[in-house]
């Protein structure tokens, strides 16, 4: 009984996580190492020697690292400084900005980009006009490594804005005060100070749009596809395309990216490794905000800058497009918004977006929460494990992942398959790992003395994790739902391969209109997208207001 | 500071807010086809339809469940191997969900070959001229490839009339030609087909050597093209199909369609009863809708029906006036890893 009382959370949990990240997995490593001819299994490395001896597949793989690390540059460049001026300054309208700079994450990836291509592209390209007017140059190119980095990297900034500003706004500021009391100024206490205490939290966000960018699917595939630049998901695709799909060789890709993503991981363990990074104590706080000068209308300039381009240009683009009968006709028309309301299709798949979203976050977020709350709190042996299950598949390209839920539930007696629940699982299995980054880096800064102390008081741990521990780590819970909310509205690339007839969702007709060529309808979707994650957004912050410095 | 609402209004909101979202559907109409059909049909209530014809299919089951309400109609688009690959993994795990199939008649052929659909004849079939049945499948429409422009960017410039004007392609063709990639679209590979066929290994090499050197926009499917040429982007495509400019063309878009001096391309949309179709009546009704009043769709939507004397759509010649390249599709699927690889040997293309 003790043992059932010491392990069942845990159990239950690593339990879930089998059925859940390790089959799936597992079949799709197990497809890289088989060779299905005439009905029998025999092992084989043929498909791991093809991937490795052919010169296309290293250059998908080099491709896939620039704009991982680009992508990561540009995110992080936007994100981390958006957080510090959201959580902790008095930055002029920030409670609107900081809405604004988190709508980018409902504009599904492969709508960004072909918006993108309408501001950015050598002929057409709206950006390029000015300059080529004037000085006949077309300096922006969005189909090259470093377009493709940007575009992926500005609309994955809001990522890391939410974790490292969840993080900001959980510390204790007094540190922050001392440095300033001794003399430093505002930018040296910001850099020499925060930046190091949310080191976890900024790794996190780092890793993720890494993470993110390696096994996204949308942009490389609508930007770079034109240009021959492969990378490693395009290439997954291409397998996938031939008939029978070449399987073997969608694994050992997807083996790829499922190592690059645990380096990535590892190379965050090991930075952070035997340093502490708590600032929540048993001291109570009253953040008060970083008095930024004149310097703050710079700060809010960049902010809106930052808004431009990821949200005032695509809409200005997309709010064209809209009302247009094609891409740049000139001639208006309110038939593409008529088509939202009139449509059956747009009803049901709305109704299912949702419905699966809803579930799925919320689903992620309690398995984050016991899955961090295990392993930052517990000294159950092997907790880790947990972890490293969750975080696994965030690398593994969605397409890839797919395959593997497909698989594995197809074959299954229970009715999973052709249901919202086949998405739901897989959503569940391949994201929980963002919650766990988020969740975890949150609770490593709540020092333990807090629920020591309840614990003492005669708490028991269910009371102390509810009372104590829950209230502390809320901005991040919060903020992870949303990251989760967000990404499953508009997931397409696992979702592509699990939905059936009666399931698919908003995010899969926006890619069957883009697919018949009818950017105006797209244009016309991704509005009301944006609608409806930004009613959410707004609900969300109504039920579960963030903690804001006053400025 | 924010203000707090009391907790029960601000579950209502949410509530509120995020139902709202949420609509209701409600479609109405009525029509008949054979009787007993639509009454079996209607006892089935469901139809699944595969449908590799991304722009038309959603078009085709709105207007067939106005038609028949009492049953729910919902299908699944994609590419039609794509969708060929996921009826097979369903079908080989015993949960195959589709009822009825339809594509451009490359995977039709494939499936009817497998033994994966069912017979259907079909009295309606006397309204269309003869060869419209091919096995146990029947072909809706007809759609070919020609060469396409986009009159405002190329005003003045020289566009090509034929398949070969490629060979010795004009410096002014640089950075405004596109094509697609045939490793992705059915389609692109039956043009690739055509031209090894028609103008044999050499000069269809020297064709895809020439659309190399104009540094041409390779898309991943037909409708990414369609779309740059429309706005300008790319306004030289080697092909377009019928099916997709037709929507364009009604839209008012600036493109002229030439058909090439050495013919266009043919292909033809088909449609096929799947063998294990848990709803098959309802598939043969579909069937038989299409035969009808989907031809009347087909029409509206600026394509080709198959029906006899169907008119030509708007901007497009009547069929008779149009010249086809004759090509075996049986050949070229017998021989599609081949040429898909003299492709990437020729355009250097991995």
């Amino acid at each position: 009984m003790r043992l059932i009382r010491r392990y069942g959370l845990f159990g239950l949990a690593a339990a879930a996580m089998v059925l859940i990240v390790v089959v799936p997995l597992a079949i799709v490593v197990v497809q890289g190492f088989i060779s299905a001819q005439r009905g029998s299994w025999d092992f084989t490395l043929d498909h791991v020697t093809l991937v490795v001896t052919r010169w296309p597949y290293w250059a998908a793989l080099l491709n896939t690292l620039a704009i991982g690390l680009g992508a990561t540059t540009f995110a992080c460049a936007a994100g981390i400084p958006m957080a510090w001026l959201f959580a902790r300054t008095n930055l002029p309208g920030k409670g609107l900005l900081e809405k604004l700079a988190t709508i980018p994450i409902f504009i599904p990836p492969f709508v960004g980009a072909v918006a993108w291509i309408l501001l950015a592209a050598p002929r057409i390209g709206a950006f390029n006009y000015p300059f080529r007017a004037l000085m006949g140059l077309e300096p922006l190119n969005v189909y090259t490594l470093t377009g493709i980095s940007w575009v992926i990297g500005i609309y994955l900034a809001p990522y890391v804005m939410m974790i490292v500003a969840a993080a900001l706004r959980s510390m204790d500021p007094s540190l922050e005060e001392a440095a300033q009391v001794s003399g430093l100024s505002r930018l040296r206490t910001a850099v020499t100070v925060t930046l190091p205490l949310v080191a976890p939290a900024i790794l996190s966000g780092a890793v993720l749009a890494f993470i993110i960018t390696i096994g996204l699917f949308g942009t490389p595939v609508v930007i770079g596809w034109a240009r021959q630049l492969y990378f490693i998901t395009s290439r997954i695709y291409l397998a996938s395309q031939e008939v029978p799909p070449a399987f073997g060789v969608m694994a050992v890709l997807a083996i790829y990216l499922i190592l690059l993503s645990l380096l990535a991981t590892m190379l965050q363990r090991w930075l952070i490794k035997g340093r502490s990074f708590v600032t929540v104590s048993g001291k109570g706080f009253r953040a008060r905000p970083i008095l930024l000068g004149r310097v703050r209308w710079l700060a809010a300039g960049f902010v809106w800058l930052y808004c431009f381009f990821t949200i005032i240009a695509p809409v200005i683009v997309l709010v064209g497009a809209a009302f247009s009968t094609f891409t740049w006709s000139g001639r208006f028309t309110s038939e593409n918004f008529e088509y939202l309301w009139a449509s059956r299709d747009v009803r049901v798949t709305l109704q299912n977006s949702l419905l699966i979203a809803l579930i799925a976050a919320t689903a992620s977020t309690i398995i984050g929460i016991v899955i961090s709350w295990t392993t930052q709190r517990t000294t159950l042996p092997y907790r880790q494990i947990l972890e490293y299950l969750a975080v696994l598949p965030v690398s593994v390209p969605g397409i890839a992942f797919g395959v593997g839920v497909a698989l594995f539930w197809l074959r299954m007696p229970i009715a999973i398959y052709g249901t919202i629940w086949i998405i739901v699982l897989a959503f569940i299995g391949r994201f929980t790992g963002y919650a766990v980054r988020s969740i975890s880096s949150s609770i490593v800064q709540v020092h333990p003395e807090l629920e020591e102390s309840a614990r003492i008081a005669g708490y028991g741990w269910i009371r102390t994790f509810i009372h104590i521990t829950l209230p502390l780590i809320r901005p991040s819970i919060v903020a992870s739902w949303m990251l989760l909310f967000s990404i499953f509205i508009t997931e397409l690339s696992m979702v592509i391969l699990l939905y059936t007839a009666n399931t698919r969702t908003f995010s899969v007709l926006s890619f069957e209109v883009w697919n018949a060529g009818n950017f105006s309808q797209v244009a016309s979707l991704s509005l009301l997208q944006l609608v409806v994650g930004v009613v959410v957004l707004q609900a969300v912050q109504l039920l579960w207001p963030q903690r804001n410095v006053h400025g | 500071m924010t203000q707090h609402l009391p907790a029960k209004l601000r579950a209502a909101f949410a509530a509120v807010a995020v139902l709202g979202a949420c609509l209701v559907a409600a479609p109405d109409l009525a029509r008949a086809a054979d009787p007993a059909l639509v009454a079996a049909a209607e006892k089935e209530g469901e139809l699944v339809v595969y449908g590799g014809d991304i722009s038309e299919t959603p078009h085709q089951i709105k207007r067939f469940m106005e038609i028949y309400p009492k049953i729910k109609a919902t299908f699944v688009t994609a590419g039609g191997w794509q969708l060929y690959n996921r009826y097979m993994s369903e079908h080989s795990a015993g949960q195959a969900v589709a009822d009825a199939f339809t594509n451009v008649e490359d995977t039709l052929l494939t499936l009817d070959a497998g033994g994966h659909l069912a017979e259907f004849k079909s009295d309606a079939l006397k309204n269309f001229p003869s060869g419209v049945q091919v096995g146990n499948f029947v072909r809706t429409k007809l759609g070919y490839a020609a060469l396409v422009s986009n009159t405002s960017q190329m005003k003045g410039l020289p566009v090509p009339d034929d398949w070969t004007s490629f060979i010795n392609a004009p410096k002014v063709w640089e950075d405004r030609v596109a094509y697609v990639d045939p490793r992705g679209s059915s389609v692109a590979f039956m043009v690739l087909a055509a031209m090894y066929q028609t103008f044999g290994e050499e000069k269809a090499k020297q064709i895809y050597t020439g659309l190399k050197s104009t540094r041409p926009e390779v898309s991943m499917n037909t409708p990414a093209s369609v779309t740059k040429l429309v706005s300008g982007e790319r306004p030289l495509m080697m092909y377009i199909l019928t099916n997709h400019v037709g929507d364009a063309l009604r839209k008012g878009a600036p493109l002229e369609f030439t058909i090439p001096t050495s013919g266009a391309v043919p292909f033809y949309f088909a449609a096929g009863v799947l063998k294990n179709a848990k709803h098959p009546n309802a598939a043969r009704l579909y069937l038989e809708y299409l035969l009808d009043q989907g031809q009347d769709v087909i029409i509206s939507r600026g394509e080709y029906s198959m029906r006899n004397n169907a008119p030509a759509p708007k901007g497009l010649p009547p069929l008779d006036k149009v010249k086809f390249i004759n090509f075996d599709l049986k050949k070229a699927l017998a021989d599609q890893k081949k040429l898909i690889a003299w492709w990437q040997d020729v355009t250097g293309i991995q």
